[in-house]
């Protein structure tokens, strides 16, 4: 089946030749903040899709905030990556001198129309308010320099803080405005810019899924969205705790009240409509598991586009892991992941805290790069000193999974959230069973999906987040009890090499890829019958 | 750097005839002094001079000296006063107060070791006088030029009375070390003022440096690219030159001058009705003083903190209103108080030129004068209020018209004939006070979109 | 020192003078008193050197670098102002040097009387929720978002009461609600546990007093991570501990014997009493108590804890006897208030 495939894949890309087409790549994969700078769960999927399909050419478009912060690429391109730009939206690209200008303002007029459009929920805009949207940082829109400097943008700005903004300090919505507008001109830039591909592929709403609605619209190509986490929830809580934005009511007020700021809201709200945006343009949306699914209906998603690939791993890789391990369970909680907020590694040492007092032969090793979000790191490093653990904690850094995963008895997932998190795949495939926190697909993971994959048996235990006592707990009812460990151990081989095998992934990619190129040869087909 | 201001104001809440005479008095003195005074001053040597037997030709010379020496030193440290003042005032915004001394030292002993090494050479070369004489040239324009440098620190001192009492005994003591020496007769002069400039130069600075304690002793920050404004610097200069460049064309044009001493020319015929005239701007200078650098910077004040401490549109708004009215009552009342001083003179002025012994023929001349003075107030004030806005750019386009209309207009008046002159001063003066008024309410009516959508 | 180099240049600048003077006579021509001219330059020059290297040395130390510039400085306001230069600069550069006026006096700042807000805050008319509220909507509600929002209602309140909230919405089935419990729990403990650790990195630098008040300040950020329940279990046996010992390292006790120690600080010994009872060693907690009674702290604020360490060790004569003497009015509903009516009865 899959030498057909191939086949048919060949066909499409010489036809496309065929037709005459320049194009730089096939898929164009959007990335804000991941592959190839950061390491983590996304990038080894992202790795793993371009290594996977050697036959599909592939450009990499990296989106970032600022360039001091991402050091060199953490990954080797594979051959088939035939285009890599990089852009940070944070640095403005105008190094224009503020100047004075009138400005378009039959371009602001149009913005109103599209803003009210947002506004309500649910509608989406006509074609002509989307060309006011894809007129962005083109003459005949609104320009970068029209937005900073010109009189229109300002009269713009008054006028809706006059009628909408309950925040008295006009100081701060006139930055939330700069601040929440200004990436979109570089956006605006990168769809004008990019060499052409054929299809867009983007593993993320928020940027980068804004990125790919506009790139839709100006070239009428197909648009993929992939999902791991939901990104405009995590916005959405980063947001509500955000100690940059001010909240006016906090001042005044001591009620108990969950009144939010304008500019607090303003911001929650933004990040929802450029998803909503991502998701009106796309087509297929896929999640990873049945969750996000409907997260993604419920926050705008077409119920008919949206569909679940689940992560897979290369199971026989983990054989030889699997056959490294010894015959006694070794004392070791493993944490793979990056030292980063998100995997609450704090709960982690926590919980060694607590087993250190039953059992003090357990150890518990933090395996993963420690570059992300150094001040963590140091957190984490002086909580195990203050908590005296220097003997029974170990952060290892970056290493080979494959030389770690057999000496682990325990592998342990701590984190606030997750999607479906690839260790635990390649913790079971390896024989580890695994302890993860109630998030995601974890508990799917762990204790099955459906009715057959539910009669496998449960792979470990689900925990709930921050409840160091109940991971103790439930560490030592697996590490105490040798015959459940290895229940779980026989439940979790069994579980990834049915349900989660790469193969299953890749053919799937592959099919989404393949229905693209073709709607886009047709497109192409049809564009040059008609001229 | 208005701290004199509010300081006056407070004179003025006790609200009495005799505390509103007393805090226009010292506003007067303190923004108008140092100009006025040296005017009187010299004229006062000059009269006991000549009663104490020193010939009028030395007297004559002796003041057209000092007016070249105040001349000189003006323009060459015009654009260092301004470009300074902002350095200094920067700092302050900034908390850094310790950076003021070392600055303020390397601002002098540019201005002063510049001027120093400019002007030694045309002098020594230039006059052939005693090298006595050269040297006490030389020196009263060093210290003139540092002296106006100091003098910056003046509107942001708060202690008035000390002000005011320092320039009465700077100015004694400069009367009387003339008179004393005037058996030297221009020498001597020339060391009284000197002595008397001198005086208030190190007293000054001794006040600012005990206001001021410093980390160092010199520092030339202020030159910083990043940190100053040469755009300042040309609109200092410009300014100055603007003010005096009639003045030049008259003293060196041969029909309406004649030689002094050395190179130096004088005419007759313009020069004291001007000096005279400039005598008069006293009571707009106080007005100035109170209204602008006090009731205006205030509500300047205000308009920024509203902006920075994030108020609604609409408080903004009314604070810029109220900014607007600010500035232009102050630009009314020294209309006001200007248009009085010049009817009065325009009533009195033939028997106040009668009462000094100075021909009638001047009358015209110095009532012309005393208008372009008062309209020069004006543009004064207009300058000022753009500075606390910070349109650098326009600044420097309404002195840069000043100087050229004076330039242009005071050589057509040499060319229409001597009923007209001084009104080419006059009219370039109008003609800047009016751009300036233009540019200002220009500068109003969009300052907050340039506030927030231009900055940076 | 600098006397000699001074009167040096005293000697030169005369000479200068007089050489000056005497050229000046020497004849009408124009360039006949060149050669005296040149010399009274030179005259003034070393002059002005000695001046200058007088005057540097006795600048304030602050003043003096760097040398080249501050020498080269005075010099130059020396040399360009003959005489003058040298009154000025002793006039007004080292005098007034030595002399700053006093900043207390420029401290003070006139300000004008503040405006009313243009617009006024939004009060809510009557609070949309009370604590107890909170707890049941997060227990109860059936709509996540309602959930939510009363998760985002405990910004107002102190961690001490938000705690269950947080605790309870940390298992929530919805995502969401989960995550926001979480960062406003952890934010809460970072921003205890960030203060112990710069406390406990400047500890060993400090002096013999200020390392007192660290140990007892580290000791009371402890007792507020207890107090408000951001720890629990096996932690919290952990962070009693570490509250335990800066306190002991403050107050200068060993463990055995903490009644020896003078009564210094007895706001430090209430608290130790405190932690102490936390971690049930009662008869030591009775002394610490005791101890703060007699450094002077009010009775009344130390009999509800006198009474419950009564009540641990099982003598409710005692607890009984202590609540009689509570005088303190409580407020109506809350715990000490309930339970000083029970024993009373």
């Amino acid at each position: 089946m899959v030498e057909q495939v191939k086949a048919d894949f060949l066909e499409a890309n010489l036809s496309a030749a065929r037709s005459g087409e320049r194009t730089v790549a096939d898929i164009g994969l959007l990335l804000e903040g991941t592959y190839p700078y950061i390491r983590g769960g996304v990038s080894s999927w992202v790795h793993q899709i371009i290594s996977g399909l050697p036959d599909i050419r592939f450009a990499v478009v990296f989106i970032g905030g600022e360039s001091g912060m991402y050091g060199p690429a953490q990954y080797q391109f594979p051959p088939n990556v035939t285009h890599v730009e990089t852009h940070y939206l944070l640095q403005g690209q105008t190094n224009s001198k503020p100047g004075a200008r009138r400005g378009n303002a039959r371009a602001f007029e149009k913005m109103e129309a599209l803003h009210a459009y947002l506004r309500r929920e649910g509608e989406m805009p006509g074609e002509q308010l989307e060309r006011a949207f894809t007129g962005l940082g083109s003459p005949e829109g609104i320009s970068e320099e029209d937005f900073l400097y010109s009189k229109a943008s300002w009269e713009y700005i008054t006028h809706q803080y006059r009628r909408r903004c309950t925040e008295p300090s006009f100081i701060n919505y006139f930055w939330a405005v700069r601040a929440m507008h200004a990436p979109l001109f570089v956006l605006a830039r990168i769809a004008r810019e990019l060499p052409p591909v054929r299809a867009i592929h983007s593993i993320s709403t928020g940027y980068a899924g804004f990125l790919g609605a506009i790139i839709q619209l100006r070239r009428k190509i197909p648009f993929i969205l992939t999902e791991h986490g939901i990104y405009t929830k995590e916005r959405k809580i980063d947001l509500a705790q955000a100690t940059w934005i001010r909240d006016h009511n906090d001042d005044v007020c001591n009620t108990l009240h969950d009144e939010m700021g304008y500019i607090r809201g303003l911001w929650i709200r933004f990040y929802e409509q450029i998803g909503r945006m991502a998701y009106a343009h796309a087509s297929p949306i896929v999640s990873l598991y049945e969750g996000n699914r409907l997260r993604q209906i419920s926050d705008g998603a077409e119920a008919e586009k949206t569909l679940v690939i689940p992560n897979g791993i290369s199971v026989q890789r983990y054989c030889v892991a699997l056959e490294k391990r010894v015959n006694e369970i070794p004392p070791v909680l493993g944490l793979i992941g990056r030292v980063v907020p998100i995997k609450d590694i704090k709960t982690f040492i926590r919980t060694l805290r607590i087993l250190a007092n039953e059992r003090p032969d357990v150890q518990g090793w933090i395996v993963g790069p420690e570059d992300e979000d150094p001040s963590y790191v140091n957190e984490c490093k002086e909580l195990v000193a203050s908590l005296g653990l220097q003997n029974s904690v170990k952060f290892l850094g970056f290493q080979n999974v494959l030389e770690i995963l057999p000496q682990l008895g325990l592998l342990v997932l701590t984190s606030i959230s997750e999607a479906l998190p690839l260790v635990i795949l390649e913790g079971f495939a390896s024989g580890v069973p695994c302890l993860a926190t109630d998030v995601g697909s974890c508990r799917e993971l762990i204790e099955g999906r459906g009715e057959e994959d539910r009669g496998l048996g449960a792979a470990g235990s689900v925990v709930f987040i921050a409840d160091p006592e109940g991971t103790a707990k439930a560490a030592r009812q697996l590490l105490d009890n040798p015959e459940r460990w290895r229940a779980a151990q026989r439940a979790g081989l069994e579980r990834v090499k049915r349900y989660y095998d790469d193969k299953l992934m890749f053919s799937s990619y592959r099919n989404l890829y393949q229905q693209a190129l073709d709607r886009d040869s047709e497109g192409f087909a049809e564009l040059s019958g008609a001229t | 750097m208005a701290g004199i201001g509010f300081e006056i104001r407070k004179i003025l809440e006790r609200d009495s005839y005799w505390s509103v005479l007393r805090a226009y008095g010292y506003a007067g003195v303190v923004s108008g002094g140092p100009w006025a005074l040296s005017i009187l001053s010299i004229m006062m040597i000059g009269i006991l001079a000549v009663m104490l037997g020193v010939a009028q030709r030395e007297v004559n010379a002796f003041q057209i000296c000092v007016t070249y020496l105040m001349a000189a030193s003006l323009i060459w440290s015009g654009g260092m006063q301004l470009m300074f003042t902002r350095f200094v005032a920067d700092r302050a915004y900034a908390g850094e107060q310790a950076e003021v001394l070392p600055n303020l030292f390397g601002a002098l002993i540019i201005t002063m070791g510049g001027g120093f090494a400019l002007f030694a050479p045309p002098i020594f070369w230039l006059f052939d006088g005693p090298f006595f004489q050269q040297l006490l040239l030389l020196t009263n324009f060093v210290v003139l030029s540092g002296l106006w440098i100091a003098l910056i620190f003046l509107s942001g001192m708060k202690a008035y009375r000390r002000i005011v009492w320092t320039l009465a005994k700077g100015y004694t003591i400069g009367i009387i070390v003339a008179l004393a020496a005037s058996a030297w007769a221009l020498n001597g002069l020339l060391l009284g003022v000197l002595a008397g400039h001198g005086y208030l130069l190190f007293s000054f600075l001794h006040h600012i440096v005990r206001e001021y304690p410093g980390n160092s002793l010199l520092k030339l920050d202020f030159l910083d690219r990043k940190r100053s404004f040469y755009s300042l610097f040309a609109v200092g200069t410009l300014y100055y030159l603007a003010v005096w460049v009639d003045k030049f064309i008259f003293w060196f044009v041969p029909h309406t001058s004649e030689p002094v001493i050395g190179p130096l020319r004088a005419s007759i015929i313009y020069d004291l009705p001007i000096f005279l005239a400039y005598l008069f701007i006293l009571p707009g200078m106080a007005v100035f003083l109170v209204s602008m650098e006090a009731d205006f910077a205030e509500q300047h004040e205000r308009f920024y903190k509203a902006i920075r401490e994030g108020d609604t549109l609409m408080h903004i708004e009314y604070r810029r209103d109220r900014m607007v009215y600010a500035a232009r009552q102050g630009i009314y009342e020294i209309f006001k108080v200007q248009g009085i001083t010049v009817a009065l003179c325009l009533l009195w002025g033939r028997d106040l030129l009668h009462a000094i012994g100075i021909s009638p023929l001047y009358i015209h001349l110095f009532y012309i004068d005393v208008v372009a003075v008062s309209v020069q107030v004006l543009l004064m004030a207009i300058l000022n209020v753009l500075f606390y806005l910070d349109a650098r750019r326009e600044v420097l386009l309404i002195t840069a018209c000043f100087f050229i209309t004076n330039l242009l207009f005071t050589f057509a008046t040499l060319q229409l004939g001597a009923e007209t002159f001084g009104y080419g001063f006059a009219a370039s003066v109008s003609l800047s006070a009016f751009l300036g008024l233009f540019i200002l309410s220009r500068k109003f009516n969009r300052l907050e979109y340039e506030t927030f959508m231009l900055q940076g | 020192m600098p006397g000699l180099v001074m009167l040096w240049g005293l000697v030169a600048e005369v000479l200068a003078g007089v050489l000056l003077w005497l050229s000046e006579g020497a004849g009408e021509e124009a360039w006949a008193g060149a050669p005296g001219v040149f010399g009274a330059i030179i005259l003034h020059t070393l002059s002005s050197y000695f001046f200058a290297q007088g005057f540097w040395r006795i600048l304030p130390p602050r003043y003096k670098l760097p040398t080249s510039r501050s020498l080269g400085f005075l010099f130059s306001v020396i040399w360009i102002l003959p005489v003058l230069g040298v009154l000025g600069i002793l006039w007004s550069v080292t005098a007034a040097l030595k002399r700053p006026r006093n900043r207390s006096l420029k401290d003070v700042q006139t300000i004008a009387l503040p405006e009313l807000p243009f617009s006024p805050p939004f009060i809510f008319p009557t609070p949309p929720y009370s604590e107890g509220a909170l707890r049941q909507i997060v227990h109860f509600a059936e709509r996540p978002l309602k959930r939510l929002k009363a998760v985002m209602a405990t910004r107002s309140i102190p961690a001490v009461a938000a705690m269950p909230i947080w605790s309870k919405a940390t298992r929530d089935p919805v995502d969401d609600v989960r995550l926001l419990a979480y960062a406003m729990k952890d934010d809460n403990e970072k921003s205890l546990t960030d203060r112990i650790l710069v406390l406990a990195e400047a500890l060993p630098g400090g002096g013999p007093h200020m390392q007192t008040v660290y140990h007892k300040t580290i000791a009371a950020l402890c007792w507020e991570l207890l107090y408000h329940r951001l720890v629990q279990g096996a932690l919290r046996q952990h962070w009693i501990q570490m509250a335990r010992r800066h306190m002991e390292a403050s107050l200068r006790v060993s463990s055995t014997e903490p009644d020896t120690a003078e009564i210094e600080d007895p706001d430090a010994w209430l608290l130790y009493g405190r932690i102490l009872l936390e971690s049930q060693e009662l008869d030591k907690a009775k002394a610490a108590f005791g101890n703060a009674r007699a450094g002077g702290i009010d009775e009344q604020k130390i009999l509800p804890w006198l009474a419950e360490i009564a009540f641990e060790q099982g003598c409710y004569g005692q607890v009984k006897h202590y609540l009689s003497m509570l005088s303190r009015t409580c407020e109506k509903g809350k715990e000490l208030a309930l339970v000083k009516e029970w024993w009373n009865k």
